[in-house]
């Protein structure tokens, strides 16, 4: 705070009895509130960037030789004949309602579409977080103990390459070695699969390719959060407990370095779901990446205008779910 | 050397990387008794306690000689049994309670690991003893906090958490590496005393380290005084004090206060006045009246303004040309609020200015830059206060440019001249601050506070971080150069050995008010508020031979006084009572 040494450090009870789990509603709300406002400023940038695009959307559907008739029976049946206002409160409405419109080339239903295949990039990017996680903090964890010595300058080495290394590079590197030559896992992730063994060996490749551009970001951050809580006084001071040096680490020292890990892993959660779009073309995988690939080469602008939805809508529940785990991390974090 | 030594060091030899830091060091402590490890920063001595411990930096800290605790030596015992002998039969006791302690752990399982460790404890016995040990170090309600973080703790509890780990298995050796120094005095003093019973009753011997003699004279049975790595002293604290053989020593036991306890308290009563008189004798030139600083607190679900913390409440006092006025309080009593409230480093909430003659007006930007020009400040950190990448010439030019002073040849020319004028090589304008010693990062600040000529100073905590040696010649540069300029100082400190030795007047701060303000020989000679006695009685003694007076104690602790306070409150009115010429004491009721 910087100013004034009486400042009290507002955790300390100062009478005012407040449970912690009050508190955390009241954050809750609070953040939902900008949760809503965010996705409330994307709708209504999305309904002005389809707007402001050139060209008429009828026209696209139908074909420069359409008759004015059929466009202006096209225009009152998507709305567009509607004074502008109207046509944006009918949007927002739809939204709220789940309803995102429908296709300009397919017809269908935008929300239909994106449920069906949500599942599988959720299912994915959950995998790789996970096996990110589950290689990446050891790695860091071992490479900050064993600072400047031989696992730590491979390590370095590794995640740096999983740095530089794209997405689609390390996927089709996997694909070359694993279902190519060595034929082990399937070339192609149809998604589903016939029972749960066949559908984790569809899922393995993809996953891993993922993971490891995770794990890359999270041993570099794992490390050096380390590195610096290895230097603190409490660290010392477990040492001079008589601690193992097991506990040590994983106990005193992790433990304290869990909350720049969340927060990378919140971050790169959203870089996750964006290269899982280059994962899933390559594996010829079903989910988001597939859709909004055809959105893209159809200038299927109502889809993408869903798609863009959706995907802040991801962002956000990360973001929120980044923030309240501090809580659980740390209890010196402020709900505020 | 007799057998039954709990910790006998012979020879000691440490090294870190390249550099012999420890030579030949010996010593002993016996069951029970206390040995005080002295020293500045550098000597040695907290590695000492680190080669003890077998915590020297991995690879490159190495130790050579013989360490022995009872009969067995530590220097060659396998890591695995070294780690039964830590926390179990040596444990340790750090200087910083706010880091030393596992930030997201409650203090129920940091205190209960050392006791599973070493006692094998398990389940409800486990949960007993931590309670048992919390009772033992007296932290109230030891129920509800076993279950809190560190950070609900203060200072004092959070070093009596460490005290009470370091006691746990019962070991024959606690490590004390200045567990006080990051207190307050009255905090310390109560530390202290709970440490000294509970060594009389548990029979342990401490190895104690310090750089502070009056907690010497308080505690210790033996003194080793150390520098630079080598002994410079050693001998029973009474020996060491009474006659010390070394010039080094005798300095280090002149920097305790003098004054304190030494006039007695006056006994005759303070006769009531209906109003503080300000401004002193001479021709003020800062004056400051009914100084209000506040800061909102908000709170609820809409974040609304609860309540305001008072940091400074009503705050009357002048500064006299060439004077020096101390402020002296314990932490969070408001006094570096006051500092930085005049310079508008704090929003001022209400209350007058006067600096030369001239209301200060916050709002006017022309009144704000003349404010800056007469009014400098020194800070306590000189390592943070100067910027890592700025030669130190460039940094004391700068204000002066700034201002539009002085510029170019003459700018120059003046930044040589105030080198010289602090003590410091002008060829050395082109260094960078990091090449300096933390004395000479103090030097440079002064001389850069001097640039603008000011007419006032305000020192906050200016010499608190340096070592006991560099803080005498600081002070004696800074009684110097007011003689020189007649630059008045405000000269905010918790060190009264400090502003015993530079100031004029003293105010004694307590939760945002002056209690007592007056020359510096009634206020600390003299104390007349209940506060200041409690304060003066709570620095440690000066010789050892004050010890047996027990009565020199009132640790009693302060009624804890929130300064949150609700929107709506108004401080009652104060009545202040003249003791003598200039010697006020505010009425305690």
């Amino acid at each position: 705070m910087g100013q004034g040494s009486l400042q009290p450090s507002a955790s300390v009870d100062d009478g005012d009895r407040v449970t912690r789990g009050h508190v955390i509603i009241s954050f809750l709300i609070k953040r939902l509130g900008f949760a809503a406002f965010t996705l409330f400023a994307v709708l209504t940038l999305v309904f002005l960037i389809v707007r402001i695009l050139p060209g008429d959307p009828a026209l696209v559907i139908l074909g420069d030789q359409a008759s004015p008739e059929s466009i202006a029976a096209l225009h009152h049946r998507l709305g567009l004949d509607q004074p502008i206002l109207t046509q944006y409160g009918q949007f927002l409405w739809n939204a709220l309602r789940g309803d995102l419109g429908n296709s300009m080339i397919t017809g269908r239903s935008i929300s239909v579409e994106i449920m069906s295949v949500l599942p599988y990039t959720i299912e994915l990017t959950i995998a790789s977080l996970l096996l990110g996680v589950l290689l990446g903090v050891p790695a860091g964890v071992w490479a900050a103990v064993k600072r400047n010595q031989i696992p730590d300058i491979a390590l370095r080495l590794v995640s740096l390459i999983g740095l530089s290394l794209p997405a689609f590079v390390a996927a089709i590197i996997l694909l070359m070695i694993f279902a190519i030559y060595l034929r082990w896992f399937p070339v192609i992730s149809a998604g589903g699969g016939t029972d749960i063994i066949d559908r984790l060996r569809q899922m393995a490749l993809p996953t891993l390719s993922l993971a490891l551009i995770m794990m890359a970001y999270i041993t570099r951050v794992t490390r050096s959060a380390m590195l610096e809580v290895l230097n603190q006084d409490f660290v010392r001071t477990a040492r001079a407990k008589g601690a193992s040096q097991y506990a040590t680490i994983w106990r005193h020292a992790l433990g304290n370095s869990l909350i720049p890990i969340t927060t990378v892993v919140g971050l790169y959660l959203g870089i996750l779901i964006g290269n899982s779009v280059l994962t899933e073309i390559v594996f010829s995988r079903p989910g988001l990446g597939k859709l909004i690939l055809t959105a893209l080469t159809q200038r299927d602008y109502t889809l993408l205008q869903g798609m863009i939805v959706i995907y802040t809508l991801m962002v956000v529940v990360v973001n929120l779910l980044t923030d309240l785990t501090y809580g659980f991390l740390d209890p010196r974090v402020q709900y505020k | 050397m007799r057998d039954d030594a709990a910790l006998s060091v012979k020879d000691l030899t440490i090294s870190l990387g390249r550099n012999q830091v420890v030579h030949g060091l010996s010593f002993e402590i016996q069951p029970g008794k206390t040995l005080a490890l002295v020293g500045e920063s550098g000597s040695g001595k907290s590695v000492t306690s680190l080669a003890i411990m077998r915590l020297l930096p991995d690879r490159i800290g190495r130790a050579l000689g013989s360490i022995r605790l009872g009969k067995q030596e530590l220097l060659t015992l396998p890591e695995a049994q070294m780690r039964k002998v830590r926390g179990g039969r040596i444990s340790m006791i750090f200087q910083e309670p706010m880091t030393s302690l596992n930030p997201v752990q409650t203090i129920g399982t940091q205190l209960a690991e050392v006791i599973r460790i070493h006692r094998r404890l398990k389940g409800q016995a486990l949960q007993e003893a931590v309670l048992d040990m919390m009772r033992k170090v007296r932290i109230p309600d030891p129920e509800e906090r076993v279950k809190q973080y560190p950070h609900t703790f203060s200072g004092g509890m959070r070093q009596r958490v460490m005290i009470a780990m370091a006691l746990a298995c019962n070991p024959s050796l606690i490590i004390a590496d200045e567990p006080t120094t990051a207190l307050d005095v009255t905090v310390q003093a109560q530390t202290l005393e709970l440490l000294k019973e509970l060594q009389r009753v548990t029979g342990t011997a401490v190895l104690f380290i310090t750089h502070d003699m009056g907690v010497v004279a308080e505690m210790a049975d033996d003194v080793l005084v150390m520098r630079d790595g080598r002994e410079v002293e050693h001998g029973s604290v009474h020996e060491v004090f009474t006659r010390p053989k070394s010039p080094y020593t005798r300095s280090l036991i002149e920097a305790a206060p003098s004054l304190v306890g030494k006039l007695g308290t006056d006994t005759k009563a303070a006769e009531p006045v209906a109003e503080l008189p300000i401004a002193a004798g001479v021709e003020p030139l800062l004056v400051v009246r009914n100084m209000t600083v506040q800061f909102p607190v908000h709170g609820g679900l809409l974040g609304r303004v609860k309540g305001a913390v008072h940091a400074v409440e009503d705050v009357s006092f002048a500064i006299g040309k060439g004077e020096t006025l101390g402020l002296v309080g314990e932490s969070g009593s408001g006094k570096s609020t006051i500092g930085k409230a005049i310079i508008n480093l704090a929003p001022l909430h209400s209350g007058n200015i006067e600096v030369a003659g001239q209301a200060v007006d916050y709002r006017d930007r022309k009144s704000l830059a003349l404010l800056r020009r007469h009014v400098q400040m020194i800070f306590q950190d000189p390592f943070g206060s100067l910027d890592a990448r700025q030669t130190i010439g460039s940094a004391i030019m700068e204000p002066m440019r700034v201002h539009g002073l002085q510029t170019g040849r003459a700018a120059e020319e003046r930044m040589e001249w105030l080198l010289e004028r602090v003590g410091l090589d002008p060829a050395r304008a082109s260094s960078l601050p990091h090449e300096f010693s933390g004395g000479q990062r103090q030097r440079i600040c002064i001389a850069r506070a001097l640039a603008m000529s000011p007419q006032l100073i305000i020192a906050d905590e200016a010499v608190s971080a340096l070592d006991v040696a560099i803080k005498g010649q600081i002070i004696e540069l800074m009684i110097d150069l007011q003689k020189e300029f007649d630059v008045s100082y405000l000269f905010i400190s918790h060190d009264i050995a400090a502003v015993e030795r530079i100031c004029d007047r003293v105010a004694v701060m307590y939760f945002g008010e002056i209690v007592e303000i007056g020359p510096r020989d009634d206020v600390i000679g003299r104390p007349g508020h209940p506060y200041t006695r409690r304060l003066l009685s709570a620095i440690p003694i000066t010789h050892p031979d004050q010890r047996a007076t027990g009565t020199r104690r009132a640790p009693d602790a302060a009624p804890p006084r929130s300064p949150l306070k609700p929107l709506d409150y108004r401080a009652p009115p104060a009545r202040w009572a003249r003791a003598s010429d200039g010697h006020f004491i505010r009425d305690a009721s």
